[in-house]
């Protein structure tokens, strides 16, 4: 038996969900998952655009979380900033995370808690996997560090920060 | 440009901007604070106004002072408008910085009031009324005053001065006098200026000190003979020397800061502070801003405060710690090369620029928070609880 799957008219992006996958988008004023603060970005009026059209909208609450629908892999959220926009593309990585014991799980973590880790490597997202430490990432290791409250803050992803960027990250 | 996002496992934390130190690299200027932005979590020191949601830097600053800080894009387009707003009565945005940022992202804030209220600096998106994306917690002090009597020395090996052959210690091969003073105090207030304490210089005293074991040399057992020299009561008391002697192997001792407490350790009978003028690598506004920045760091002991997390010699080597004025050295140690991921110190230039011989410049950090796992935080309150303390200049 065969099935046959229609696209819905080309201006119905909106409805196209063979290709559409949805991801977890908070934006905060600092990093780290909230514990008993408020940190997220309130009233952050945004819209989800793919190919020119715009698939999704919304305003974001105390929380700053977005679900974000991604069509064909990439999709372009913009935030709001008076008459202009923020963009952002984002994408998808369905590769396994790295183990936090190598320099690119590591790393992953740190920008996955919003650690500015800045905007190098393949991906643009500062993941490079390279283990000569740039400012950036000594900045954002001493940050986790003292985030965390119970580490030494040395700028060192030892065995003792290690388990703290899995247990923060939550992967 | 658009800020590229690749999400992994569902989860992606943004920050847009971060508030930091308005010009870096740079030497100390009395206009730009250095906050403390040692990681987000705020941990303000007892004694402050604690904002309890606000995370990011912690910024100290004098009242009835402007000065400038800087709204970093992390993650956010350069060309997208950003304000920046205050709430809490502290503080006012200067009437300079009220429409959209610089593309250097550099804004002035006013020290209005040091009231008891919370106050912080927001970054707003778009709009003067937009959301706020950013943050840091402004805290304003009313001025706590160091009164200073500096002493340049001269020291010589033979009885009579008249005869001695000892000199006065010189910066860039001319003697240092009171105009080379004036410039030193200049650094060393700009380093103190964000926690609300200021230092009123007397006029500069010239001191002929005779019957040393060697010429210019003060050695270990001739530094209370230095502190015991016309001290004015009342004061600190800062002499200006030719060399302190007596440095472990592999280190020269280039000031020493004394309070009462700190005495009897040192074998010494005075309180005080002792700068070496000589043996460095510096020149020029180098040697001006390693100078002023020793005489910050010998003003910090005398005002109670310790080496970072209590660790001399080297010091501890990290970014952070190597930022704090209470590093135990300047010039920093070297970056290690090549370095790897396990490798520390990382970097010469910490936000300081670099001194003779290529070193880092010790950075001017007085902290403002107190982490849990670090033991000599919390410096602001502790110097500024000194300033008011019965036993300041005994």
């Amino acid at each position: 038996m065969s099935m046959t799957f229609a696209r819905q008219v080309d201006i119905s992006a909106f409805f196209n969900a063979l290709n559409t996958r949805t991801v977890t988008l908070f934006f905060q004023r600092s990093p780290r998952k909230p514990s008993g603060d408020v940190r997220g970005i309130d009233k952050l009026g945004f819209e989800v655009v793919k190919d020119g059209k715009v698939i999704q909208t919304g305003t974001t609450g105390p929380d700053g979380k977005i679900q974000m629908r991604i069509q064909g892999g990439v999709s372009t959220l913009r935030l709001k900033a008076g008459a202009s926009f923020a963009e952002y593309t984002v994408s998808i990585r369905d590769d396994a995370i790295e183990a936090e014991t190598i320099v690119a799980g590591q790393q992953h973590r740190l920008r996955m808690l919003g650690y500015h880790i800045d905007h190098t490597g393949p991906d643009g997202n500062g993941v490079d996997a390279v283990a000569v430490p740039t400012t950036h990432i000594d900045r954002a290791l001493l940050e986790f560090q003292a985030d965390e409250g119970t580490i030494a803050m040395n700028s060192l992803a030892d065995a003792t920060t290690q388990p703290k960027l899995k247990s923060a990250a939550g992967v | 440009m658009a800020i590229r996002v690749r999400v992994q496992n569902d989860l992606q934390i943004i920050v847009p901007v971060r508030i930091e130190r308005a010009v870096s690299p740079s030497p100390p200027l009395l206009d730009v604070p250095d906050p403390d932005d040692r990681g987000w979590v705020n941990n303000a020191a007892a004694g402050l106004n604690k904002n309890a949601n606000v995370r990011g830097a912690l910024v100290g600053m004098t009242v009835g002072d402007t000065v400038r800080l800087r709204v970093t894009r992390e993650d956010i387009d350069a060309g997208v408008p950003l304000f920046v707003t205050a709430s809490g009565g502290q503080v006012q945005i200067d009437a300079s910085s009220r429409g959209p940022l610089p593309a250097n992202g550099i804004f002035k804030v006013k020290a209005v009031s040091a009231t008891s209220s919370a106050t912080t600096i927001q970054v707003r998106l778009g709009l003067v009324t937009g959301p706020i994306i950013g943050e840091c917690d402004a805290h304003v002090f009313t001025p706590r005053t160091l009164l200073i009597t500096p002493h340049i020395c001269t020291i010589h090996h033979a009885a009579n001065a008249a005869a001695g052959t000892g000199v006065v210690p010189t910066m860039d091969g001319a003697a240092i006098d009171a105009t080379k003073i004036a410039s030193i105090f200049k650094v060393a207030s700009a380093i103190w200026r964000p926690a609300g304490v200021r230092f009123n210089v007397g006029a500069v005293r010239q001191e002929v000190l005779t019957n040393f074991a060697q010429d210019n040399v003060a050695a270990p057992g001739e530094r209370d003979l230095v502190l015991s020299q016309h001290p004015l009561a009342h004061t600190c008391n800062i002499y200006f020397l030719h060399t302190i002697g007596g440095g472990s192997p592999g280190f020269v001792v280039l000031g020493l800061g004394i309070r009462q407490e700190t005495q009897a350790s040192n074998g010494l009978f005075h309180s005080g502070v002792l700068i070496g003028v000589m043996n460095r690598s510096s020149a020029g506004n180098d040697l001006v801003h390693e100078l002023g920045n020793d005489v910050a760091h010998e003003i910090g002991h005398f005002l109670t405060l310790s080496h970072v997390n209590l660790v001399n010699g080297n010091g501890q080597p990290d970014t952070y710690s190597r930022r704090q004025l209470m590093h135990p050295m300047n010039l920093l140690p070297t970056a290690v090369t090549p370095l790897t991921a396990t490798s520390v110190p990382r970097f010469n230039d910490i936000g300081y620029g670099v001194g003779g011989g290529g070193s880092g410049h010790r950075g001017c950090l007085l902290t403002l928070k107190d982490h849990p796992q670090h033991q000599t935080d919390g410096e602001v309150m502790a110097a500024r609880n000194r300033l008011n303390a019965a036993n300041l200049y005994t």
